[in-house]
């Protein structure tokens, strides 16, 4: 490493820059088109407009897709998160035989291909009473959440002190109460930062969502849908747009409460 | 006095962890009011047992009394008993005044006698001022006062100590053992103290169990266990001691035995050892402190000449090892160098007399593992 030089240096810089430029351009597109005043993605860019905001508004199936994909996310970032607690916990607090083995059941579903899922899905669902649907989405979706969910969960209560816990029942709290009063309020971040997480995935998600929703589209789903006619191409960008902004937002905070001081009892 | 009362009482108790046995056919009683100390190495059983009377570890067999009753059905969270632990285990979101309200959360008290008696105990522990910190903004001694005020609050039979004093400083630590020890006689609570620090121990206690490899060896005041230890063990681990090997040469009426010791020769003891006879190889100790270095013969029980082979200078008493003329005992002996019977310190290859009295002699019987 002593003869790293300014080469080196550079080349990394450069290579630094174009990654970034070609992560982000394509999403600066988005916005920038989306106050444009024209039909055509092109340029040079027209007048600055809210137009494809306020025609996102008065549009009744696009806020019934909204409603939809927040339904959808909030159940199962609730669902995925509780689930998320009643695994990570016994895992990180107990050495039981075959945790290794549990933990990689679990994110398995992270690296099977969400088209299988989807299809594998469609057909298991269409065959049961649930049918398609919004549970339909709410049950795939949890599918690929609840591995996230036990990840963040587990960093959150791995090197939680036991002791406080002992601590509490010794002072009189039942186990009941020790786990509203200590457990909780300590593992908060972390379970406050996987249902933003969950909830993020599945607002953003198609596939699954593109296979079971039947005659109710989410967002990215209906904007998929939207696709097919030029007149309603920029509004779809403007729907872009604020997913993209509500999921950054979103993400940020879940990362920022999840790295906020940690669980752990022992004195620093 | 009038006769203690049992508070808390073991029977019986054993534990095992997997193979390992923590507590082996433990038989104790703890009397009202009393400072107990549970003395071993780490890893000889004691945490156990503190943790066993605290409810958070339950025995393979045997019982636990508190107050006369059985506590084999008892969870933790209603035995009348409070801990302190190793690391304090304070609430890391709670602030001191709300981790020492913890515990009276389920009493069923009025908002205003509630707000007393963490007052109360705040000020007892002199953490008046410190109420809306959090954990972290305490310093170590503080946090430990927390620990303690958080389960004297709750005004238990029994306080129970894990280590308490051990991740603090010594100068800390001995204030800690003189306030911890103010604080037991004006509450009047029966406490247990685990620890491995033998002064500690001895400071502090009434009475000391000392433990090793999940067995009591002994159960006596501080001043027994160290004047008369009942085994080698226990006489190793509390202090330091110079053991000699021995033999018995006559056991004479009344229990008057001869002993060949060695180093010093022919000793006699007003006390025969359980079923001793002539040619029994047993040990004698002698403490340190209990051997006196002298520039001229003396008329102790025994004196017998010797070299310094060492010498190292404590501040208050200086340690030497002297070996014994005409054979291979070494001994160690401690002299206070302000009462020092020689106006010039020692140097290791000056020529000493080495007295004793017959007192300073103690024996033990089987165990020669010494």
């Amino acid at each position: 490493m002593r003869h790293d030089g300014t080469i080196g240096r550079r080349l990394r810089k450069a290579f630094s820059s174009a990654y970034l430029f070609y992560l982000y351009l394509p999403v600066l597109i988005l916005p920038l088109f989306s106050f444009n005043d024209s039909y055509y993605i092109s340029f040079p860019l027209q007048s600055f407009t809210w137009r494809w905001y306020s025609e996102l508004a008065s549009d009744p199936s696009i806020i019934a897709a909204l409603y939809n994909s927040v339904q959808i996310a909030l159940v199962t970032a609730v669902l995925s998160t509780a689930l998320g607690v009643l695994t990570a916990r016994p895992l990180s607090k107990y050495s039981l035989r075959g945790t290794k083995s549990i933990i990689g059941l679990i994110m398995l579903p992270m690296v099977i291909p969400e088209l299988i899922l989807a299809v594998s899905l469609l057909v298991v669902l269409n065959q049961t009473s649930i049918g398609l649907g919004k549970w339909a989405v709410v049950l795939g979706h949890m599918l690929i959440c609840y591995p996230f969910a036990v990840a963040i969960l587990m960093s959150r209560f791995e090197g939680f002190a036991t002791v406080l816990e002992e601590a509490s029942l010794d002072l009189g709290a039942t186990p009941f109460q020790t786990f509203w009063r200590i457990v909780f309020p300590l593992a908060l971040p972390g379970i406050i930062a996987s249902v933003l997480l969950t909830f993020t995935i599945s607002f953003d998600e198609f596939l699954i969502a593109f296979f079971l929703s039947s005659s109710e589209p989410t967002l990215p789903v209906y904007l998929w849908g939207q696709l097919r006619f030029p007149k309603k191409l920029p509004s779809a960008l403007a729907l872009g747009t604020l997913i993209i902004a509500v999921s950054f937002v979103f993400v940020i905070l879940a990362e920022w409460l999840r790295r906020r001081h940690s669980a752990t009892g022992s004195t620093p | 006095m009038t006769e203690p009362a049992a508070l808390v009482e073991l029977q019986h108790v054993n534990k095992k962890f997997g193979d390992f046995v923590a507590l082996d056919n433990i038989n104790l009683t703890i009397n009202q009011g009393e400072f107990f100390s549970v003395l071993g190495p780490s890893g000889c059983g004691k945490s156990t047992m503190l943790r066993l009377i605290a409810g958070l570890e339950f025995s393979d067999s045997g019982s636990l009394f508190i107050d006369g009753k059985n506590m084999d059905a008892v969870p933790a969270y209603r035995r009348p008993c409070n801990m302190v632990f190793q690391n304090y285990a304070i609430f890391p979101h709670l602030t001191v005044t709300e981790n020492v309200a913890y515990g009276l959360r389920g009493e069923g008290l009025q908002k205003s006698e509630l707000r007393e008696r963490v007052q109360e105990m705040l000020a007892a522990v002199q953490l008046i001022g410190m109420e809306s910190r959090k954990p972290d903004q305490l310093s170590g001694g503080q946090r430990q006062r927390v620990a303690l005020a958080r389960a004297l609050v709750r005004r238990p039979k029994v306080l129970l100590l894990d280590e308490p004093l051990g991740a603090l400083d010594k100068t800390l630590r001995e204030d800690m053992q003189q306030e911890l020890r103010k604080l037991q006689q004006s509450v009047g609570i029966t406490f247990i103290l685990v620890t491995h620090d033998q002064e500690e121990a001895l400071s502090m206690s009434d009475r000391i169990a000392v433990m090793s490899a999940g067995r009591i060896l002994q159960i006596a005041t501080p001043r027994d266990i160290y004047e008369k230890p009942n085994c080698t063990h226990v006489a190793r681990f509390i202090g330091d001691m110079n053991f000699l090997s021995a033999v018995t040469e006559a056991v004479h009426e009344r229990g008057r035995t001869s002993v060949a010791v060695d180093g010093f020769g022919k000793i006699d003891f007003v006390e025969k050892l359980t079923a001793e006879s002539a040619g029994l190889t047993h040990n004698v100790a002698v403490r340190p402190e209990k051997i006196r270095l002298s520039n001229e013969q003396t008329n102790s029980d025994v004196c017998v000449s010797g070299v310094v082979v060492s010498s190292s200078y404590w501040g208050d008493q200086s340690q030497y090892q002297v070996v014994i003329d005409d054979c291979e005992v070494t001994l160690t002996v401690a002299a206070h160098n302000s009462s020092d019977s020689l106006n010039n310190p020692l140097h290791s290859g000056d020529r000493v007399w080495v007295s004793a009295n017959h007192s300073a002699f103690i024996r033990f019987s089987g165990d020669s593992s010494a």
